[in-house]
C-alpha cells in the first residue's frame, strides 16, 4: 500500500467547514467590532427576536460561504513538473504553484479551534512570499504529516558537503567583546531609541498622573501648584541633565545585559555567535546566507575606534524586528577596525574597493528641507496665528529648531553617497550614525527605478536594490550615468550560477 | 574543470534594460478598470444621496456637492486611464520587466533566476473579459513582487509555464551546490522529519484512498 496519494486535487478534512466557518466569523467580527459593539452596548430588549433572527440568517449565510470556501479549496502535489498546487476562492480564482525546491519549511501548527475540532495546518514558508498565501487550513494529522513529509522529501541533500570540513578547525574565538567595550557601546550608540523610550516612559507616567488627579477628583489646583513648586526646585538644566544621565544609563544596561560576554567563533566555515547575560543566544551563521552586511560609526565611536555591525540574513516570513523593518539581523555591537575588516573577508571574502562614487543630486536638499523644515514651521506658524495663539510665546523657538534640522539636512546630504564597484555596491547615509550597507550584485533579487515627471529633465532616478533581507534605495540618482551600471547588475545577476543563499 | 574565462565586461557592450520595448496591456483590461470604478462611484453617490437628504449641512450646497462628487469621479477616471496606458510589460531571454506609474514611472526587472513562485489571478470581472492577472513572487519581499493585470488568459497562461519552465532549467543547473536548509531552523526540521516518518498503519492509509 502506498503512502496517501497527493497527486489527484483533493480537498481538506470535511471538518474544515468548521474552521472555515470560524476564520469567516472572525473576520467579519475583526472589521465590524465598532458597529457591533455600539449595539450591543445600546441594546433595545424589546428587538430581542428581531436581534436572533438577524443573527440566525447572518450564521446561515456565513455558513454557505464557509461551505464555498471549502468546496473550491482544492490542492495537489505534481510530481512530474515538481509543483505543490493550491486552488482557491469562490467568486476569484486564485491558483498558487509552488516550486518544491522553493519550499524553505513546512510547519504544521494547531490554533484552538483547530484543536477542538482535530485537524491541523500546514504552512508552506517559501523565501520572501506572503506566509498566508501558502497554508492549508484544516487537514488530519495524518494527511498534515504525509503531505509535510512529501514536500520536504523533494529537499536536495546537501548536508554531506559540510559534515566532511567538520575536523580539524579549531574553537578559538573569533572575536570576542569585553565588557569594557559593551560598556563604551553602551554610552556610545542607540542615543534615538533609547530617547524615544524615555519620552514613550514619561509619557505614560504622566498620562497615569493625570489619571490619578481625575479619579479621584484631587483638587487640580492644588497638585499643579506642589508640582509647579517642585519644579521651582529643580532647574531646567538639572532635568536635562537628568534625562541625559537616565537615557545613558538606560542604553548601558540595555547593551550589556543583551551582549553580555559576546562570542564570535569559527565553526565548519560558519560563525557561531554567543551572547547574552539572562536570555542566553546562540545563533549559527553561514557567510553565504548574508544578504545585507552594514557597518554604523558615529562621531564618538570614530573616536573611540568602535563600529557596530549587522548582518543581516534572508528572512523566509515577513518579520518585522523593532524599528519596524523586516530582516533577520545578527549583531556585532562593537569591533575594532581591524575586527570588522576581517569578519568582513570571511563573509565576502575580500573587502570592498570603491571604483565610482554617486552624489545625490542637490534636489535632494529641496526635498528634505520642504518637508523637514518649511511644512513644520509653516503649520506650527499657521497653528500660532489662527488657532491657538499662546503657541505665538514659543515662534523663538523655531530659530533653534531650522537651525538643528539644517545641520542635520546637510549632513545627511554630505554622507548620502552610492560607491560602487564590479563586486559591491555600497550605500552610505545618516547624519550621525554614519552606516555603510553592503550588498553583492548577485544577491540582488531584482532592480526597481522610479523617476517622477518632474524629475525627466534633471535626469534623475530613485532606485531601489530589492533583496530577501529586505530593501535597498538610493535616490536623487543621476540616471544615465546609472544605467550601464544597472545593466551590469542585471548581467552579474544572469549569468551566474552563484547562489544567492 | 569547466571552462573558464574572465574577460573583462565592457559596459557599452551590455544589453539595455532602458531601451527594451513594453507590450501594453489588453485593451479589454481598460473595461475592467472602468467597470470597477463605476461601481466604486456607485457607491460615492449612494453615500452622497444618503447626506445630501439627511445631513442640513450637506443640503444646503446641492449643488457644490454634486459638482465635487463629480470631479472625484471624473478624476478617478482619468487616472485609471493614465494608469492603464503607462502600464506594460517585457519578457527578455532572461529576466522580465514591468512598468507602472502615474505621476511617476516604476520600472522593476526580476531576473528568471530570482523568481521564487508564480501564480494566477482572475478577478470576477477579468474573467467576464477572459484576462488574468500573472504574479511573480521572489524573495525580495512584497516591494519586489510583479503583478501583471490585464493578460489575455492564454497569454498568462503560456507566460507562466514559461516562467516555470525557466525556472526549473536554472534550478537543475545549479543543484548541485545548493544548500537549502535554513540554518537557523534546521534542528526545528530535522525534528519534524523524524516525527514524520513515523510508520503509519495500512488501514489508515486505506480510508484515504
Amino acid at each position: 500500500m502506498p503512502s496517501f496519494d497527493f497527486s489527484q486535487p483533493q480537498r481538506q478534512s470535511v471538518k474544515g467547514i468548521t474552521i472555515m466557518f470560524a476564520d469567516t466569523l472572525q473576520g467579519i467580527i475583526r472589521s465590524l467590532w465598532v458597529p457591533l459593539l455600539l449595539i450591543i452596548y445600546r441594546f433595545d430588549w424589546d428587538k430581542l427576536l428581531y436581534f436572533i433572527i438577524g443573527l440566525v440568517v447572518l450564521m446561515m449565510i456565513i455558513g454557505v460561504i464557509a461551505y464555498l470556501k471549502y468546496i473550491n479549496f482544492t490542492f495537489f502535489l505534481d510530481e512530474s513538473k515538481e509543483e505543490f498546487v493550491i486552488q482557491k476562492g469562490v467568486i476569484s480564482k486564485n491558483k498558487i504553484t509552488i516550486q518544491l525546491d522553493k519550499i524553505q519549511q513546512v510547519n504544521i501548527n494547531q490554533s484552538v479551534i483547530q484543536k477542538l475540532v482535530g485537524v491541523y495546518s500546514v504552512d508552506i514558508d517559501t523565501a520572501g512570499s506572503d506566509k498566508k498565501e501558502a497554508s492549508i487550513r484544516a487537514v488530519d494529522n495524518q494527511v498534515a504529516l504525509h503531505l509535510k513529509n512529501k514536500l520536504l522529501s523533494f529537499e536536495k541533500n546537501t548536508e554531506g558537503i559540510s559534515s566532511e570540513e567538520e575536523s580539524i578547525e579549531p574553537n578559538k574565538p573569533f572575536l570576542k567583546i569585553s565588557f569594557l567595550t559593551l560598556l563604551k557601546v553602551g554610552i556610545t550608540s542607540n542615543y534615538g531609541r533609547s530617547i524615544a523610550l524615555l519620552i514613550g516612559f514619561i509619557g505614560t507616567l504622566y498620562g497615569g498622573f493625570q489619571d490619578v488627579v481625575t479619579s479621584f477628583e484631587v483638587d487640580e489646583d492644588e497638585v499643579n501648584g506642589l508640582v509647579d513648586q517642585g519644579m521651582g526646585y529643580f532647574s531646567i538644566s538639572f532635568f536635562l541633565m537628568a534625562i541625559l544621565v537616565l537615557v545613558l544609563l538606560i542604553n548601558l544596561v540595555r547593551t550589556v545585559v543583551k551582549f553580555f560576554d559576546y562570542q564570535m567563533v569559527v565553526q565548519r566555515k560558519a560563525l557561531a555567535i554567543n551572547f547574552g547575560l539572562f536570555a542566553k543566544k546562540n545563533t549559527l551563521l553561514k557567510p553565504s546566507k548574508v544578504q545585507i552586511t552594514t557597518y554604523s560609526q558615529n562621531f564618538f565611536q570614530r573616536k573611540l575606534n568602535l563600529i557596530d555591525l549587522k548582518l543581516k540574513q534572508a528572512s523566509s516570513s515577513d518579520v518585522v524586528d523593532e524599528e519596524g523593518k523586516r530582516s533577520n539581523a545578527i549583531e556585532v555591537p562593537g569591533c575594532s577596525r581591524v575586527e570588522k575588516d576581517e569578519i568582513l573577508k570571511m563573509i565576502l571574502s575580500k573587502l570592498p574597493k570603491t571604483e565610482q562614487v554617486f552624489k545625490p543630486n542637490f534636489r535632494y536638499l529641496i526635498k528634505a528641507i520642504s518637508l523637514g523644515i518649511i511644512v513644520p514651521c509653516v503649520i506650527f506658524i499657521c497653528l500660532g496665528l489662527f488657532v491657538y495663539e499662546p503657541l505665538q510665546n514659543y515662534f523663538p523657538l523655531l530659530l533653534a529648531y531650522i537651525l538643528m534640522i539644517g545641520i542635520i539636512v546637510f549632513f545627511q546630504f554630505r554622507n548620502y553617497r552610492l560607491l560602487l564597484s564590479k563586486d559591491f555596491i555600497v550605500i552610505k547615509s545618516n547624519a550621525w550614525d554614519v552606516e555603510h550597507q553592503l550588498i553583492e550584485p548577485f544577491k540582488i533579487q531584482g532592480i526597481s527605478t522610479k523617476q517622477f515627471l518632474w524629475h525627466k529633465r534633471s535626469d534623475i532616478v530613485h532606485l531601489t536594490f530589492h533583496t530577501a533581507a529586505g530593501d535597498l534605495k538610493f535616490k536623487f540618482a543621476n540616471y544615465s550615468s546609472l544605467k550601464p551600471w544597472i545593466n551590469y547588475w542585471l548581467y552579474e545577476v544572469e549569468r551566474a550560477d552563484r547562489n544567492w543563499m | 574543470m569547466e571552462e573558464f574565462t574572465n574577460s573583462t565586461v565592457s559596459f557599452d557592450s551590455l544589453p539595455k534594460f532602458e531601451s527594451v520595448p513594453f507590450k501594453p496591456l489588453n485593451k479589454n483590461y481598460l473595461n475592467v478598470v472602468y467597470i470597477s470604478n463605476a461601481i466604486f462611484s456607485v457607491f460615492l453617490a449612494t453615500g452622497l444621496t444618503f447626506l445630501l437628504i439627511f445631513n442640513d449641512f450637506f443640503s444646503d450646497n446641492v449643488i457644490v456637492w454634486v459638482a465635487i462628487l463629480l470631479a472625484i469621479i471624473a478624476l478617478l477616471f482619468w487616472t485609471s486611464t493614465i494608469s492603464f496606458r503607462k502600464k506594460g510589460y517585457a519578457l527578455r531571454e532572461k529576466d522580465i520587466l514591468f512598468r507602472k506609474g502615474i505621476l511617476s514611472t516604476t520600472t522593476t526587472v526580476i531576473p528568471f533566476n530570482r523568481i521564487q513562485h508564480v501564480a494566477l489571478y482572475e478577478g470576477v470581472f477579468s474573467r467576464m473579459y477572459q484576462l488574468s492577472e500573472l504574479q511573480v513572487y521572489t524573495a525580495g519581499g512584497s516591494s519586489s513582487d510583479l503583478h501583471i493585470p490585464g493578460l489575455p488568459k492564454e497569454e498568462a497562461e503560456s507566460i507562466k509555464s514559461f516562467l516555470l519552465n525557466k525556472i526549473t532549467v536554472l534550478e537543475k543547473e545549479s543543484v548541485e551546490l545548493t544548500s537549502k536548509l535554513e540554518e537557523t531552523s534546521s534542528e526545528d526540521i530535522q525534528f519534524e522529519h523524524q516525527s514524520a516518518k513515523l510508520p503509519e498503519s495500512d488501514t489508515e492509509n486505506e480510508t484515504k484512498n
